[in-house]
């Protein structure tokens, strides 16, 4: 492995120190295969890219080399603008995202709990639900505005769905003797959901938080590149007229590297929250 | 053997000076001609047909036959859970019905909350029923010492054992102090050596605390060993073939399981059973 690090200089040094750091720490332990492995392919595959750019079998505007990108990276993040549109952007997207978890677990409870919300409700966001929401975006430009409004409606649009069967579903999976036991002991509907059904339907209530966050973030960066005057959705559509990949590329980073944020806080907060997961 | 004194139910339940059921004074559940048919995609199966039996005051009385006989469908009436297509159950006086603080449940499964501790789930009824919190936590923690938790009172439920959950279950089931217990095949999902420890610490608990019990479960020996008469019951359609009481002396001593009359009961209730030769394959 050394020996690869030797003859691939520039991309060793960004990511080399890092390796080299972690066998020196994790000698002798079975980590080892498990953190290397991935950073050891990731290098390899950095490698060929590296190569494929520099040799100009493909044209620098199409594919950057990486080490391009992260010179672009390193200038960008040095730019107010773009910790603004960073801002905006994840401002659009938690909010769209809360406002989307909140309606669908109030609207998912209902159905889960009374028939009659079943009956009326379910059959209409199915149909919703089917039809391209994406496709909605121009339209809620048109009702909300070309501020970040529209772009929260449109996340919360698109993370709706998923969070609503979840909870759903988790409602309906409950286990049928815990629900007999709380009716044998009397129990109201609402001692029911409290004590029984809502912590019952947590697990599967956050295994489709950890998606909506994600499609947050995708509904509102679609929604900046139909209109929008501030966002990384919008710093994407500028680079991207004017012919700066690298910059395109280093804001592609930057919105994964928030994707990963946003859903190492909802692993987190699913840790705290759901303690006895996985333990049964 | 030691000399184990034979105590009739009335007496166990005189002993525990029980309120509105005066030892001896009429049956704590009378079960009276119950039906009840079950519609399925297939068409409909009569579950239980015309079924009756009662349980006595203090009195442990066990429903035992194969799946399919209806006895598990028969404690769900009982607790109020289902109701019958035909036939009345009165339990404790009153028909049956669900929320009652004089009955109480105890499933196969342990059923145990795993985001509440052991004792978390012990005092679970106790929040329903509005017990005050101070005297359950009390009454939980000498249940947990009764059914062999002690020890274990902060513990989550996956860091137990099968039996031992089954242990806080029962507990659980304690905790309100009903009157009645409804037992369904509770240890039914154990191993042969837990079940029958678990077997005799159940006759233990049921001589010393008196209460009124209907137990449901498959095995013929669990049935014989624990109660004071047997229901047996055949399935397609649910029927009662026979009521018969086991005469054994009280307190249980484990070594009846190996005594001529136990065996010829066993022997007996099997005849019942299998008159009609091996067990059918399960239709269901």
């Amino acid at each position: 492995m050394a020996n690869d690090l030797a003859h691939a200089p520039e991309e060793a040094v960004g990511s080399g120190l890092g390796v080299r750091g972690l066998l020196a720490r994790a000698r002798g332990s079975e980590n080892v295969v498990i953190v290397v492995l991935p950073f050891f392919s990731a290098v390899v595959f950095l490698a060929i890219w590296q190569a494929i750019s520099k040799s100009g079998t493909v044209d620098e505007i199409i594919l950057p080399a990486p080490t391009d990108i992260v010179s672009a990276l390193v200038r960008v993040v040095q730019e107010s603008f773009f910790w603004e549109a960073t801002w905006v952007t994840a401002q659009e997207a938690l909010v769209g995202f809360a406002a989307g978890v909140l309606a669908a677990w109030i609207l998912g409870t209902l159905i889960g709990m009374f028939r009659i919300f079943s009956l009326a409700f379910y059959p209409l966001v199915v149909m919703f639900q089917i039809s391209p929401r994406v496709a909605l975006a121009p339209v809620f430009l048109t009702w909300f505005g070309f501020g970040v409004a529209s772009k929260m409606v449109m996340a919360a649009t698109i993370c709706f769905f998923p969070v609503l069967v979840n909870v759903i579903l988790g409602l309906e999976g409950v286990n049928k003797d815990a629900r007999s036991l709380m009716r044998s002991f009397g129990a109201s509907r609402w001692e029911e959901y409290r004590k029984l059904l809502l912590p019952s339907s947590l697990p599967a209530i956050f295994a489709s938080l950890k998606v909506a966050v994600a499609l947050a973030l995708i509904g509102a960066i679609v929604a900046e590149f139909v209109g929008a005057s501030e966002g990384m959705g919008v710093l994407l559509r500028q680079f991207s007229f004017q012919l700066l990949i690298p910059e395109f590329f280093a804001v592609l980073v930057g919105l994964s590297i928030m994707g990963l944020i946003f859903f190492g806080l909802a692993v987190l907060l699913e840790s705290r929250v759901i303690f006895w997961r996985g333990r049964t | 053997m030691a000399d184990a004194v034979t105590r009739t139910p009335s007496e166990v339940g005189a002993q525990r000076g029980l309120g509105a059921f005066a030892a001896g004074q009429g049956p704590s559940i009378v079960v009276e001609n119950v039906s009840k048919t079950y519609e399925t995609r297939g068409g409909s199966v009569e579950a239980v047909r015309e079924s009756s039996f009662d349980v006595k005051d203090g009195e442990f009385v066990a429903l035992v036959g194969p799946s399919g006989c209806g006895k598990s469908t028969i404690l769900q009436i009982c607790a109020g859970l289902i109701p019958s297509d035909g036939g009345s159950v009165v339990v404790g006086g009153v028909e049956a019905q669900p929320g009652r603080r004089e009955v109480g449940i105890m499933f196969q499964a342990p059923v145990l909350l795993p985001w509440r501790t052991v004792t978390e789930n012990v005092l679970l009824p106790t929040e329903v029923f509005g017990i005050g919190k101070k005297e359950a936590l009390k009454r939980a923690r000498e249940l947990l010492e009764l059914v062999g938790l002690q020890g274990f009172e902060d513990k989550y439920p996956w860091e137990l054992s099968g039996g031992m959950q089954q242990r806080a279950s029962l507990a659980r089931v304690l905790v309100y102090d009903p009157d009645i217990l409804l037992m369904d095949e509770p240890f039914a999902a154990l191993d042969e050596f837990t079940r029958e420890r678990l077997n005799l610490e159940l006759a233990r608990i049921h001589e010393s605390l008196g209460r009124t019990v209907l137990y449901v479960t498959h095995n013929i020996q669990e049935a014989v060993f624990l109660s004071d008469r047997v229901v047996v019951m055949k399935p397609h359609p649910g029927e009662v073939l026979d009521i018969i009481p086991t005469g054994l002396p009280r307190p249980r001593q484990f070594e009846v399981l190996e005594e001529q009359r136990t065996v010829d009961l066993v022997i007996k209730i099997r005849r019942m059973l299998f008159a009609d030769g091996p067990p059918e394959a399960d239709r269901e």
